[in-house]
């Protein structure tokens, strides 16, 4: 009998060792998950259309990452060699969008890159549509000066605009700093994701039809909330000027449905504006 | 004589026996037997007309808790009580059934795993305070073990079974069980269900209480196979389906509660051995919990909670009779609550209120029993534990990064625990004993990561921190039991320091999710807290056929910086006179509570005011050849007091006046 309580026995610390072992810890500390940026160029671009450059022996294509809409929106341009249909990767990109009302028109804020060489062969720029458009209505007016050949010359390409739905684009009238005219864009999140996103937008101001400034003075605070249960998420970041009217920050979602990102404009610390909002919803 | 020993059985496990906390076997009424363990035995004898005793009642799991020494139930509604040992909520102790772990899937702690297991289900249910109840586990306010009902071989070679049937006027419920019972020498099976259907109740002054019905079914069923003379097979297998479950202190009820228990053992016995048996077995435990507000009016959204928790575990004891237990156990749990509400005309929102997360766990136990001479005694019993817990990256791992936390990080925590007591009896009359433990306990899924986890008491949401370090308890308990010739009597002290008390604090500037919250807290870790009190119980045979039986429980807690903790029940007596004679029995009972206005204001106790309860009963047997049938009457709150328990979530009052009538066949 005693050999029965040695193989019992035994058999414990082989079921201790086991499962001790099978226990041991397996601590790959994952790394956390990348930061979602917008990629210098990102893969799946959409064509909008070309036209030529007339006067620089060029070719513009107009790429972008998703369909022009009222907002902030990313514009790349490749050029070819309009003789021989080579890349033209050096040179000088000016866009300056333009919407014919018939009787009137007017420009819109736009980002021009200041690169000389293309990246990817694409010369990015952004363009803020204030309006919902047709292809006769709005227009990109591209400015290239190809250093290929020294020369300059223009080409104009007609895109349709739709309106942003959830509206990424405000414009709105400040009385207490002296009536501006602003424009708030959003730039991000434009896929929010439950937890924390970046969030970004841009002011620019309105000087007249054809001048459109950032504006790199005033203090953004945001605030979001769920609107139907009126709560709101804990530790957001609020946007600060990074540069040319871009304010970023950090927005956080608990939950996916609809959520209001509130902001709040500040000036030299007199709140200007405080009921703006971007409507997000997150599935 | 065997109508004797009928009744006697009859007076200690009927529902007469409302306060038979000990639930003490006869002859514990004339010797003294240590009583670290109080056992509810709800089994059959051998002799098959004992076969009735458990089930003529149709009490519910949580009743017969309720009755047991040092356990008190936290009501959310009429239906689904949460057991606390002392002042140890769920939490804090560990509840399993025939050694199983199961978790709750309701991140309410709507649905204790006492819910779904009914007492047709069980044999016995035994609960141990403190650190000598942490065989099962690591905790710190002890253990319930619901020990499952296993079917007799060798003992019947006909069919045999009962049927019970209830109603109660209070809230025109109807409750009906059947078992039935077929053996041979090789194989006996088992199988029994309860239907359970209950309206709304009424509480003392006709007042109804909204939400409060609920119905249920429950199916058992096992099989015992003799492999050889020295081996048992045996499968379990317990489903419990709940609907439509009403809460009345919450917001919301629950559509759905399903559980599937299941479980394979072996046991193999040993001959000539210092060993003399073991017990293996393999276990898979399954919950699924469907909260939802779709009987509530005015709701400002319609919104669905469900919960899931799916317990895969083994565990092997290796017995020398009573001496000696060695117990060795593994389990992982996966738990995962959501949230989704449905907003008119908008999108629907979603949120992990448990996010998905894993939780492993190895444990070695023993327990040792040592006789020495004088009738001294020592029994000893240790565990040691080793968890390591993680979120899965998914959902709830994006939300937590609002918190800039990581909850898929591994958390990895070894527990330990073990307690010694000394005992001795003098002139076979009195005994002492004193006991000296620690215990550890492991801070709950909820309490490392819940997400805005609404707490109805103090109405904020809650998240949670998995930088919680584990509870420490540090005990102490003297136990002096004396038994005269008519008078039996026990007193119990017990004084426990809990060391990284976990505690809730609110977190400032911060918002609720739930509409209507006041805020957002979270839980630490404090100093210490303390908890001292003691039980009563006496019994007092007064003539032949009466009985005096007494009761009173104390508990008095509070934290290191003299705040009493909550949820703690106030000074509580309850005492009975019993009557029988032949087959006919009565029973006056009297529950007096005091006023509880030791209160934790953090935690939105209010106080409670006291109340004084009045109960009547009786019964009465027939023998029919070899078939029994048994009926009783009772009237509970006889002066329709309207009353609550501390432990009530919600201020929602008791039942009032309650007539209530059983019927039980036993073939």
């Amino acid at each position: 009998m005693k050999t029965l309580n040695k193989i019992k026995i035994l058999t414990y610390l082989l079921l201790i060792i086991g499962i001790a072992s099978s226990c041991k810890k397996n601590k790959s500390i994952e790394p956390e998950e990348e930061e979602v940026t917008t990629p210098s160029t990102p893969n799946n671009l959409i064509k909008i259309g070309e036209t030529y450059i007339v006067g620089a022996n060029a070719k513009a294509s107009v790429y972008t990452d998703k369909a022009f809409e009222t907002g902030y929106n990313l514009i790349y341009v490749a050029f070819t060699d309009s003789t021989d249909g080579s890349a033209l990767n050096m040179g000088h990109c000016t866009i300056s969008p333009l919407m014919n009302m018939g009787s009137m028109s007017h420009g819109s804020p736009v980002e021009n890159t200041s690169d000389t060489i293309s990246t990817n062969g694409y010369f990015r720029s952004a363009v803020i549509f204030s309006m919902a458009g047709t292809a006769s209505q709005w227009s990109l007016n591209i400015n290239f000066h190809n250093h290929k050949n020294g020369k300059s010359g223009l080409g104009s390409l007609g895109v349709d605009v739709a309106a942003s739905s959830p509206s990424k684009f405000k414009s709105v009238v400040l009385a207490l700093d002296s009536n501006k005219k602003v424009f708030i864009s959003l730039v991000q999140p434009t896929n929010p994701v439950v937890g924390t996103n970046n969030f970004e937008i841009t002011l620019h101001q309105r000087v007249n039809g054809m001048t459109y400034p950032f504006i790199d003075q005033y203090t953004v605070e945001i605030e979001p909330e769920m609107p139907s249960m009126g709560h709101g998420s804990p530790n957001n970041i609020n946007p600060t000027h990074v540069g040319k009217g871009h304010y970023s920050g950090k927005v956080n979602y608990t939950m996916s449905g609809l959520w209001y990102v509130h902001l709040k404009l500040y000036k030299n610390g007199t709140l200007i504006s405080d009921d703006q909002y971007f409507e997000m919803t997150l599935q | 004589m065997l109508q004797k020993q009928i009744l006697v059985l009859f007076i200690l496990l009927s529902n007469l026996n409302l306060l038979g906390q000990n639930t003490p076997k006869d002859s514990s009424l004339k010797t003294i037997t240590l009583d670290e363990v109080s056992v509810c035995d709800l089994s059959e004898e051998k002799d098959q007309s004992f076969d009735f005793y458990k089930n003529n009642k149709l009490a519910t799991t949580e009743d017969i808790l309720s009755r047991m020494q040092g356990v008190n139930l936290i009501k959310r509604g009429a239906y689904g009580l949460e057991p606390t040992l002392r002042n140890y909520n769920s939490g804090q102790t560990n509840l399993t059934i025939d050694g199983m772990k199961i978790y709750g899937a309701c991140t309410d702690k709507m649905d204790p795993v006492s819910i779904y297991v009914e007492p047709s289900n069980l044999s016995a249910i035994q609960v141990a305070h403190g650190a000598s109840g942490t065989m099962n586990g690591s905790n710190i306010g002890g253990q319930i073990n619901m020990q499952l009902r296993e079917p007799t071989l060798n003992c019947h070679s006909k069919l045999s079974g009962q049927i019970s049937q209830t109603y109660l006027s209070v809230n025109n419920a109807y409750y009906a069980s059947a078992a039935l019972q077929h053996s041979t020498e090789k194989i006996a099976y088992r199988v029994n269900g309860t239907y359970r259907k209950a309206n709304d109740y009424k509480a003392g002054g006709n007042l109804h209480i909204p939400y409060s019905g609920f119905e249920k079914y429950n199916i058992g069923g096992n099989v015992l196979f003799k492999v050889s003379k020295a081996q048992l097979i045996k499968i379990d297998y317990i489903g419990d389906w709940g609907k439509n479950i009403g809460y009345p202190a919450l917001p919301m009820d629950v559509g759905s509660a399903t559980a599937h228990i299941t479980s394979l053992t072996h046991q193999l016995h040993f001959k000539n051995s210092y060993f003399t048996k073991n017990e293996l077995k393999f276990y898979y435990n399954q919950i699924t919990h469907f909260m939802d507000d779709t009987h509530r009016p005015n709701v400002p959204m319609h919104m669905d909670m469900p919960g899931w928790t799916k317990t895969t575990g083994m565990y092997n004891e290796l017995f020398a009779s009573d001496k000696l237990k060695i117990r060795l156990d593994f389990h992982n749990v996966y738990a995962r609550a959501d949230m989704t509400m449905y907003p008119t005309g908008e999108p629907i929102m979603y949120m992990q209120t448990l996010p998905e997360n894993n939780l492993n766990n190895a444990g070695l136990a023993i327990k040792y029993k040592l006789d020495l001479k004088h009738k001294q005694q020592l029994n000893f019993n240790a565990r040691a534990d080793y968890y390591l817990q993680s979120a899965v990256r998914g959902i709830g791992y994006k939300q937590w990064k609002v918190f800039n936390t990581n909850i898929t990080n591994e958390l990895e925590d070894v527990l330990k625990s073990g307690n010694i007591s000394y005992s001795k009896t003098f002139l076979d009359k009195l005994l002492i004993q004193l006991s000296v433990g620690y215990g550890e306990r492991l801070a709950t899924s909820n309490e490392r990561y819940g997400y805005y986890l609404f707490n109805r008491q103090d109405q904020y949401d809650y998240i949670g921190n998995i930088l919680l370090k584990p509870e420490q308890s540090y005990q102490s308990e003297l136990l002096i039991k004396h038994s005269l010739k008519k008078i039996d009597y026990s007193f119990n002290f017990f004084y426990h320091h809990i060391s990284n008390y976990i505690y809730s604090y609110q977190l400032n500037g911060m918002s609720a999710m739930t509409i209507g919250a006041k805020g957002l807290k979270s839980y630490k870790n404090i100093n210490y807290a303390t908890s001292m009190g003691g039980e009563f119980n006496l019994k007092y045979h007064i003539i032949d056929n009466l009985t005096y039986i007494n009761s009173i429980k104390y508990i008095y807690t509070e934290t290191f910086d003299g705040k009493p903790l909550p949820l703690i029940p106030p000074l509580k007596l309850q005492h009975a006179l019993r009557y029988k004679l032949n087959l006919f029995q009565f029973q006056v009972e009297h529950d007096y509570a005091i006023k509880q206005d030791r209160i934790n204001s953090d935690y939105g106790d209010v106080i409670t005011p006291e109340y004084h309860l009045f109960n009547l009963r009786a019964a009465r047997n027939f023998r029919i050849k070899s078939s029994v049938i048994q009926f009783s009457l009772a009237c509970e709150n006889i002066f329709d007091v309207r009353y609550r328990e501390h432990l009530d979530i919600g201020q929602v009052p008791r039942f009032g006046r309650n007539f209530t009538a059983n019927l039980n066949f036993i073939f």
